[in-house]
């Protein structure tokens, strides 16, 4: 394996310690623990959309991951006071859990590396052929101006994909009413 | 650049380490967690194959825009749900919210 760049160092760097995070939430036996460890596997995976190249998603992905489901699921451990419950975190299932997550990372791994990427990567993209430079998702207009990622997404939402993100607002809604309707207590119950 | 194969091993690596999750956990907080690890290993394909494949349209990062939509208000549903179940049950635990099983 040839490194081209110090692009590819910190692609590895960030790799190895999410995927170490990832074992540290599904191996810890502390469920803060856990969250914590998802918050660092998902804020390194900001990371690598960064050297992707993906700057907005990036940035959602702290908002919404670091901000706001971590401290959802900090919210949600506190109430269930789930750390003084009783019993192990895993269940008697987990030798056939470990069997399928093996089987799953094998087939994955060899599909991506019998497969020819080659031929549809377009040829800017193949490493071979820009080892130093970066490539960033730059689309064009319809009147030729360059766009950054954060624009083609802006303008592909608002045009191509404008009714399905009019439902995901709808969505979003409909969760927000329903986890109100849910959590609430009911009038008579003490809590 | 980086390969895209590695990229997409990582996405792999981390979809199995999330599906191990949701298979041997029995805290219902935690299965959620894995849930979000294998939406994140999701994501993280569709923007590599977005970057590298077809760059234009962005359709890629838009889907997963919205798989990022989808997994904010599955957490704060499945919470509400957890929350509700450890009201009824005293319990967090999926295998003792056996109501349900015959």
């Amino acid at each position: 394996m040839q490194i081209h760049s110090t692009e590819q160092v910190v692609f590895y760097l960030l790799a190895v310690v999410a995927v170490a995070a990832a074992l540290g939430v599904v191996f810890a036996q502390d469920i803060i623990h856990s969250a914590l460890f998802l918050v660092v596997t998902l804020i390194l995976t900001a990371g690598v959309y960064v050297l992707l190249s993906a700057e907005f998603l990036s940035l959602v992905q702290v908002l919404v991951y670091g901000g706001g489901v971590s401290i959802l699921v900090m919210f949600a451990v506190m109430i269930t006071r789930v750390r003084d419950a009783r019993g192990p975190l895993d269940g008697a299932q987990k030798p056939i859990a470990i069997v399928a997550g093996l089987a799953i990372v094998t087939v994955l791994v060899l599909m991506i590396s019998r497969t020819e990427w080659q031929q549809a990567i377009p040829a800017v993209n193949r490493p071979d052929e820009s080892p130093v430079r970066v490539q960033r998702v730059i689309t064009q207009t319809d009147k030729g101006q360059l766009m950054s990622d954060t624009d083609a997404i802006g303008h592909d939402l608002f045009t191509t994909f404008a009714v399905p993100f009019e439902v995901a607002s709808l969505v979003l809604l409909v969760a927000l009413v329903g986890a109100i309707y849910l959590a609430r207590g009911e009038e008579d119950e003490v809590t | 650049m980086i390969p895209m194969e590695h990229v997409l091993i990582l996405g792999a690596a981390l979809f199995a380490i999330g599906m191990y999750g949701v298979l041997a956990r029995r805290n219902a907080v935690l299965i959620l967690l894995s849930v979000e690890l294998m939406l994140n290993a999701v994501n993280l394909n569709l923007i590599a194959f977005n970057v590298y494949l077809r760059p234009n349209p962005a359709t890629g990062m838009v889907f997963s825009v919205f798989v990022i939509v989808i997994a904010a208000a599955e957490a704060g549903l499945a919470l509400a749900i957890i929350l509700r179940l450890f009201r009824n049950r005293r319990t967090a635990n999926v295998d003792e919210a056996d109501l349900l099983k015959w």
